[in-house]
């Protein structure tokens, strides 16, 4: 058995390390409750995009937008992965970039060039690592998200589509499912898809009779960048909340393997002490037997 | 039917800026200013840069620089999306200039560079001129 000294010297450091990820877990908590308002106080203007598109879709009843047309054949394909700048959350990090190799792995089987765009340290670092080149990088940046970052970066994909220089962007990031689980997700972001004119929509649009200034078509080509700006803000904000979720958790569990840890030095330290007291009666009794 | 007042929202992709009731909004239409009273027709119309006004119930009265953008009137719902919209009030003087003496330096070659460079500018000297209009407000 360890002896008592040594006992007592773990137990304090695990306890000085029980501090910090008790500290983490609840900067975490806060941060988390922010980026959960932040992604919340996103949804109003998603939500009424969303609707508004579907209505100058149902009304336009043949759109044609350089954004939604499918390039034939897709050559160069551009990738966004979205990281963490910082480590020590679980499993977070290495979900989203298993995701990203998955999509790069297929793009190459298609044999489909691709450029990377990287937010966070800890996405570069991987990407360094395996020695793929990296086109773009914003670090430092994950935990705020900011619609001016995702206009610059969406405005300069759109441009490049527009010229056929690229034909195909996707972002990978991480959803926000709950509080305990975070599925890294990849989204198409250009073409835009999922937008059909007509369909089921028609007959609310007739109904409202709108006054379009200028025509629904003008507004809907200014209206459409905005759902690929948009797309990546969100991914940004959901991003974000699944980091703080994310570290969290993993705070929350060393910190109980901490509290573990902690009850079971002290039981051993207890059990050694007792072995040496008893071992030190046993020595008195046995050197008064002998006199 | 009509109702007497309209249900103004104001949204970036950050927040809600503004929601209320008000009798009278006045947008900055992509090409000039378009006002909305109660029982207006249904309408969308795409924004430009510009000064958004709007006089509530009570008979106070709130402007807001807004960044482009589009309005949806439907009933009496107003709906005003845009990238950005600051109260007159926040926007800092030295920044809009500094932006501004930006945008007018910056050199722009492509189609594209120009566009952009023109949104600048264009957004910086509506803030400008908003904030020289409430200065005189203040003055008088």
């Amino acid at each position: 058995m360890a002896n008592t000294k040594e006992i007592v010297k773990r137990r304090k450091s695990v306890r000085n390390t029980r501090k910090i990820t008790k500290t983490m877990e609840m900067v975490s908590t806060a941060k988390l409750a922010k980026a959960q308002n932040a992604a919340l106080a996103a949804r109003p203007y998603a939500d009424k995009l969303r609707e508004v598109i579907g209505d100058l879709a149902a009304l336009s009843e043949d759109i044609r937008h350089p954004l939604l047309e499918r390039h034939d054949p897709v050559k160069k394909a551009v990738v966004i992965v979205m990281t963490a700048d910082r480590g020590l959350c679980g499993g977070f990090n290495g979900n989203i970039l298993r995701e990203a190799n998955s999509v790069i792995q297929k793009l190459k089987d298609r044999g489909v060039e691709f450029e990377l765009i990287v937010q966070g340290k800890k996405g570069r670092g991987a990407f360094r690592y395996l020695g793929i080149p990296i086109a773009k990088e914003y670090l430092m940046v994950s935990d705020k998200p900011d619609y001016a970052r995702a206009e610059s970066i969406a405005d300069e994909l759109i441009a490049r589509f527009g010229r056929k220089e690229i034909d195909e962007a996707y972002v990978v990031y991480s959803t926000f499912k709950s509080m305990v689980s975070q599925k890294p997700r990849t989204d198409m972001i250009l073409p835009l898809s999922g937008l059909q004119s007509g369909g089921k929509k028609e007959a609310k649009a007739e109904g409202m009779g709108y006054l379009f200034h200028p025509d629904p078509k003008t507004i809907l080509t200014e209206v459409l960048p905005l759902v690929v700006r948009m797309s990546i803000f969100t991914a940004m904000l959901d991003n974000c909340a699944g980091e703080h979720a994310a570290r969290r958790l993993a705070m929350k569990n060393a910190t109980d393997a901490a509290d573990d840890m902690i009850k079971m030095l002290t039981r051993q330290y207890n059990r050694a002490r007792q072995s040496k007291i008893t071992q030190e009666i046993a020595e008195i009794v046995g050197g008064a037997n002998a006199l | 039917m009509a109702d007497k007042t309209l249900h103004v929202v104001v949204i970036t992709p950050a927040r809600a800026v503004f929601e209320d009731q008000a009798v009278s909004v006045v947008v900055p239409a992509f090409d000039g200013e378009l006002g909305v009273l109660p029982g207006h027709a249904a309408l969308m119309s795409l924004l430009g840069p510009g000064g958004l006004r709007l006089t509530q119930a009570n008979g106070a009265k709130l402007s807001l620089a807004v960044r482009g953008g589009f309005l949806q009137v439907h009933g009496s719902k107003v709906t005003v999306l845009t990238p950005e919209a600051v109260p007159v009030e926040d926007l800092d003087a030295g920044a809009v200039n500094k932006e501004l003496a930006e945008a007018e330096g910056q050199k722009a070659v492509s189609d594209a560079e120009i566009k952009l460079r023109d949104q600048k500018l264009a957004w910086a000297r509506a803030r400008r001129k908003l904030l020289e209009a409430n200065a005189g407000t203040h003055r008088n």
